[in-house]
């Protein structure tokens, strides 16, 4: 049994088929290649539309007659279904534009209070400072008032020295007179002796 | 000569063969599986679309993912299972993903237009998801034509988007997977659709399923893949779940249908710039975010030819292409979707 040569049969009736199959499929393409073809299904086309087209209108007619509805009525009612979920569809559209814009809102809202709060808390850094730099002010103002005390005090100081320099120049203007004066004695110290040798 | 032969032969296993057809037939037998989210909740609905969020298990990442899917089919394959989600392993990768789910429209709905999927619907949801994660910028990830639809968004709305990734994304209209007479006819106004539209009202599943499968043409491939692969639990289970996916479509606001019709497949408007949406010409160069554009190698549905042109469109300075080796449904089926545009994201997910 082991040297028997088994294999699927099937294998060449595949193989043979195949070829057959593109063959006649070639030989079918070639013989309907035809225009005359074309122009005979064109005639059994128009034929079989105008059959379609008759059949419709004398199912229509007979249902009128008996009124009972057509395939046409029921789709015209399913149309109106249609209509309805295309007009959901516009206001679900509508609604995603005011979901976005309500977003971009949103999202607008939040940098403006974020900024706000910054703003908020630049302003109270701001307050916390100048009240610091107020406190250094009035500092500040004690200090040049006890200044400006102390510069009074000077000022007074001032006069004492002006009047001292009026009086040390006085005594200056005194002491070049006693200068003057006992330049004056001296000179008449020198002549007496020359009178007295005659 | 006999025992030579022997030992050639192939020769079946007979418990492989016993599992295998137990899973067809239980693929064929049982109702198909049922798809459990990851962690979710619902932050927003409008009309039948919901705005998902999905937590991220760790959270690694600042800037959330804000998915779209196609408008064409629902958003489950990104979270199709625990093992192989999309979603999934992006939360566990540390990411909050938010996922919109534009629902199915019904008759009353046959009058919305791409302006009101683009401008009501979508901007609204990653107004609200913005606001629901509370961060300031927010990553788009748009997967086929919810990848049209962001990169539409991106150039003309004013919402704070970092990263923009865009997967097997139509941009460029001048070629698509049709037969080259089919793509002329379309453009030049000899196969017009707007009577058909007009009264169906709002496009049947049914009508775009069949589309679906006439794109593929003969796409015997997945069910010659189960067959094939039948015997292996996690791929039938796979397969069973993107089998639901696929036989689960949506239906389609019938003048969305129309306007995506004439302007971006008759008319290319994207590609020139001349593509109005709610009053306001589209154009790309007004991109100027991250960019990654991720296109797959197997992609049958949206070729690599009409992803690239944005790279050239888009202004902006960050932009990187890459290629993908899946397929236009395995690259979310598998989950190497999560894997493939984490790398690029991890490193443009965090805030400045």
């Amino acid at each position: 049994m082991g040297e028997e040569y088994t294999s699927n049969p099937y294998e060449s009736f595949r193989v043979f088929s195949e070829m057959w199959e593109k063959r006649l499929n070639d030989l079918l393409i070639k013989s309907i290649d035809q225009r005359e073809l074309t122009m005979l299904t064109q005639l059994g086309v128009t034929a079989h539309s105008r059959y379609i087209e008759r059949m419709k209108r004398n199912q229509e007619l007979i249902a009128n007659m008996i009124n009972i509805p057509t395939k046409k009525d029921v789709a015209n009612v399913a149309k109106l279904t249609v209509q309805a979920e295309e007009k959901l569809d516009i206001l679900q559209q509508q609604i995603w534009e005011l979901q976005d814009a309500f977003t971009l809102a949103f999202r607008e809202q939040n940098k403006l209070v974020k900024e706000f709060m910054e703003f908020n808390q630049n302003l109270q850094t701001e307050w916390d400072k100048s009240k610091k730099e107020l406190i250094e002010v009035k500092k500040i103002n004690t200090e040049v008032k006890k200044l400006r005390q102390e510069l009074a005090d000077y000022q007074g100081t001032k006069t004492i020295v002006e009047e001292l320099k009026t009086e040390l120049t006085q005594l200056k203007e005194i002491k070049s007179e006693v200068a003057q004066f006992k330049e004056m004695v001296r000179m008449e110290n020198q002549k007496k002796p020359l009178v007295t040798a005659e | 000569m006999g025992s030579t032969l022997k030992g050639r032969l192939p020769v079946p296993n007979l418990n492989t063969e016993k599992d295998r057809w137990c899973q067809l037939y239980k693929v064929l037998n049982e109702p198909r599986p049922e798809i459990i989210p990851s962690p979710r909740q619902a932050v927003w609905k409008k009309n039948k679309s919901v705005l998902w969020y999905y937590p991220a298990k760790e959270k690694k990442y600042d800037i959330p993912l804000f998915m779209v899917y196609s408008l064409l089919n629902k958003p489950y394959i990104l979270d199709i299972s625990e093992q192989n989600s999309v979603i999934g392993n992006l939360t566990k990768q540390g990411y909050d993903v938010y996922m919109y789910d534009w629902g199915s429209p019904g008759l009353e709905d046959k009058d919305i237009t791409l302006d009101n999927y683009i401008l009501d619907y979508l901007e609204m949801a990653i107004r609200v998801a913005l606001r629901h994660s509370k961060v300031s910028e927010i990553s788009l990830v748009g997967y086929c034509i919810g990848g049209t639809l962001s990169a539409i968004l991106a150039s003309i709305t004013d919402l704070p988007i970092k990263n923009l990734v865009l997967a097997a994304v139509p941009i460029d209209y001048s070629d698509f997977i049709l037969p080259d007479q089919w793509v002329n006819a379309i453009q030049d106004g000899t196969l017009n659709l707007d009577r058909m539209i007009n009264a169906y009202e709002v496009i049947p599943s049914e009508f775009l399923y069949a589309t679906l499968l006439a794109l593929q043409g003969f796409n015997i491939g997945p069910n010659i893949n189960l067959i094939t692969r039948g015997h292996d639990q996690a791929y039938v289970d796979k397969w069973r779940r993107m089998d639901k996916w696929l036989k689960d479509p949506v239906t389609f606001s019938g003048a969305a249908f129309k306007q995506m019709l004439n302007e971006l497949y008759k008319n290319n408007k994207l590609v020139k710039g001349e593509l109005v949406i709610g009053g306001k010409r589209v154009d790309l160069r007004n991109i100027d975010c991250n960019i990654l554009v991720i296109t797959s190698t197997n992609d049958n549905l949206v070729l690599e030819s009409q992803s690239l042109p944005v790279m050239d469109l888009v202004s902006s300075e960050d932009k990187t292409y890459q290629l993908v080796e899946a397929g236009h449904v395995s690259i979310c089926l598998t989950g190497k979707f999560a894997f493939a545009i984490d790398p690029w994201l991890s490193t443009r997910s965090d805030l400045n």
